[in-house]
C-alpha cells in the first residue's frame, strides 16, 4: 500500500488551524502481531518527520502503531520535538459512554497487590489496574470530597490532585472522613490527605490549598484522568464544565441539598450526581449552575457585599444544612458511577445524571444533548481543543 | 536569485523590473524576482532541486494547501510559503 502526498498532507494544515500535534497512525494486524516499530518504520519516520512539524506548526512529531488483541488493542508510540530524545506514549485513556485504559505494548503492568483480591473478584484484574493507574483530581475535599477520595484510595487509586482553600471547622468533624477535632484549623486538603496516606503511603497525593477559579489550579487538573467535582460553589462548576469539553476529562460533578423549614424539620434530601463525557450537556446546560451566583462568587470581598446591599447580587455565604449520611450516599453513587463507566454492568443507553430524592426512597436518571451552539456541542469544534489563550477561553480573576 | 528564463516582465502598475520577492520553501528563505512561476522553476529555486520524488505544495492558510505540478502557473508575492512533501508513502513495507 502507498499513501500519496494529497493523502495526508491536507490534515497537517488543518492540525496547524487547530493547533493541534498530528500523529502518524498506522496498524500492525493480527492479533499476535507486534505493535513495535520496525525499521522500515522509522526510515517513514525520518522522511515525514520534519515536514508533519513545518506544515503543522509544532515543534513535535508523533507517531502510533497500533494492534488488535482479543476484545482490546495494544500499542507502542511516542511523541518527540525537534531536539528532544522521542518519549514514548505509555497509556492511552479512552473517554466516551464508557471509559477504559489501555497501557502500551512496552509498559506491561506491574503485579496486583493480594489486597485487592476482593475487588478483582468483582470486576477482574484489568479494572482494577485501570484504577491503580489513573490519576484523579477531587475539586472540594468537605463531606462528599473527603468520602469520594476515602472510597478511591481504598478501591486502588493511587495518585491524587486534591484541590480546596478552606480550613477544617468544628461543624466539618461531623462529615469530613479522616478528621478529629485535633484537625479543627488545618487546611482541609491537608487533613485528607494525611487520611488517603495512612490508607496507602505509596500514594502521590499533590495538596492544592486554592479554588478551582484559580487558573494554576484549573490548569494542574487538565494532568488529570479524571475529576470529581465536589464544590459547592457556582464558578468553580463553570470551570469544572468547560474542563470535560476541552480536555476530554471526564468530570463526575456531585451535589446534595438539604431542605428544612422554619422550624428545622428535614423536608426535601436531594442529590445528584452528574457526569460529562463528550456528547452530553454540560452543567450550563442542564441549568445546574446559577451563573448570576457564579459571578457573584468571583467578585472582590468589597465589590460581592457592596452589590448585595444595593440588591444587584445574591447574598453568599449562608450556612446551608449537611448530614455525613447524604454527604457520603452521594459521594458513593459518584464513585460507582465511575466503575459503571469503566466496568459496563449498568443498563444502555448510559444516563449521564442520577438524581436522588431521598426522602422520596426514589432515585431516576437522564440523559441531555448538549444545547445547540454551546461549547459543549460537538459542532462547536471545542471538543478535545486543549490549552487556548485564555485558558478554557474564559476569563479569569487577577 | 535572477528571473528564470521565459518569466513575463512586470506588469504596469506593479512592482518594477527586478523586484524581489521573499519566498519561503521548506523553512529557507528565497529571493526571487518573477511575477509568476511554473511549479518546475519552483522546484529549481534552492541550490539542491526539489527531486521528482516529493511534491511541492503552497500553503494556503486556513484552506486546503494547492499541490503545484511542474506546469502549473503560481503568482509569486512576498511571504509565500512553499513546502515539499515524500510523494507517496509506503508504510507497510
Amino acid at each position: 500500500m502507498t499513501i500519496a502526498s494529497e493523502g495526508y498532507v491536507r490534515f497537517l494544515g488543518e492540525a496547524e488551524r487547530l493547533g493541534a500535534v498530528p500523529i502518524w497512525v498506522h496498524t500492525h494486524p493480527g492479533e499476535d502481531s507486534w505493535p513495535k516499530a520496525s525499521r522500515w518504520d522509522n526510515e517513514v519516520d525520518k522522511q515525514i518527520a520534519d515536514l508533519f512539524r513545518l506544515r503543522s506548526g509544532t515543534e513535535y512529531y508523533s507517531m502510533l502503531i497500533v494492534s488488535p488483541r482479543p476484545r482490546c488493542f495494544t500499542f507502542t508510540g511516542y511523541l518527540q520535538s525537534e531536539s528532544g530524545n522521542p518519549v514514548p506514549f505509555g497509556r492511552a485513556w479512552i473517554v466516551g459512554d464508557r471509559i477504559a485504559s489501555v497501557r502500551a505494548f512496552d509498559f506491561p503492568a506491574p503485579p496486583l497487590h493480594a489486597a485487592f483480591d476482593r475487588n478483582v473478584r468483582a470486576f477482574g484484574g484489568g479494572i482494577q489496574q485501570t484504577l491503580a493507574d489513573l490519576c484523579v483530581g477531587i475539586v472540594g475535599c468537605g463531606g462528599t470530597g473527603s468520602a469520594v477520595a476515602e472510597q478511591l484510595v481504598r478501591l486502588g487509586v493511587r495518585d491524587f490532585v486534591l484541590c480546596d482553600p478552606d480550613q477544617l471547622s468544628a461543624s466539618n468533624v461531623t462529615r469530613v472522613f479522616g478528621s478529629f477535632p485535633t484537625d479543627i484549623g488545618r487546611d482541609k486538603v491537608d487533613v485528607v490527605a494525611a487520611q488517603l496516606a495512612r490508607i496507602a503511603p505509596e500514594a502521590e497525593i499533590r495538596a492544592n490549598k486554592s479554588m478551582i477559579t484559580s487558573e494554576e489550579t484549573a490548569r494542574e487538573l487538565c494532568e488529570c484522568d479524571i475529576v470529581f467535582g465536589c464544590t459547592d460553589d457556582n464558578a468553580g462548576r463553570l470551570v469544572l464544565s468547560r474542563l470535560a469539553t476541552y480536555f476530554l476529562t471526564p468530570v463526575i460533578d456531585c451535589g446534595v441539598l438539604l431542605s428544612s423549614g422554619a422550624g428545622g424539620q428535614l423536608l426535601g434530601i436531594d442529590g445528584r450526581v452528574t457526569t460529562l463525557v463528550p456528547g452530553q450537556a454540560c452543567l450550563v446546560c442542564r441549568g445546574r449552575i446559577d451563573t448570576k451566583r457564579a459571578g457573584t462568587e468571583l467578585m472582590t470581598p468589597g465589590e460581592r457585599k457592596r452589590l448585595e446591599e444595593e440588591g444587584y447580587a445574591p447574598a453568599l455565604g449562608r450556612v446551608e444544612p449537611a448530614v455525613v449520611t447524604f454527604t457520603t450516599l452521594v459521594a458513593a453513587t459518584a464513585v460507582s458511577e465511575l466503575l459503571e463507566r469503566l466496568v459496563g454492568y449498568g443498563p444502555e443507553p448510559r444516563p449521564s445524571e442520577i438524581l436522588l430524592r431521598c426522602h422520596d426512597r426514589e432515585i431516576s436518571t437522564n440523559l441531555q444533548e448538549p444545547g445547540p451552539r454551546h461549547y459543549c456541542h460537538p459542532d462547536s469544534g471545542k471538543l478535545g481543543l486543549g490549552v487556548t489563550t485564555p485558558f478554557l477561553e474564559q476569563t479569569w480573576p487577577q | 536569485m535572477s528571473n528564470a528564463e521565459g518569466t513575463k516582465p512586470g506588469h504596469p502598475g506593479g512592482p518594477p523590473p527586478g523586484h524581489e520577492y521573499h519566498i519561503q520553501i521548506d523553512r529557507v528563505h528565497y529571493k526571487v524576482t518573477d511575477e509568476t512561476m511554473t511549479g518546475l522553476q519552483l522546484r529549481q529555486v534552492p541550490p539542491a532541486q526539489i527531486g521528482p520524488d516529493r511534491d511541492l505544495f503552497e500553503v494556503v492558510p486556513g484552506g486546503t494547501d494547492r499541490k503545484i505540478g511542474d506546469a502549473d502557473v503560481v503568482e509569486i508575492r512576498d511571504g509565500k510559503r512553499f513546502f515539499t512533501a515524500p510523494a507517496q508513502i509506503n508504510p507497510g513495507k
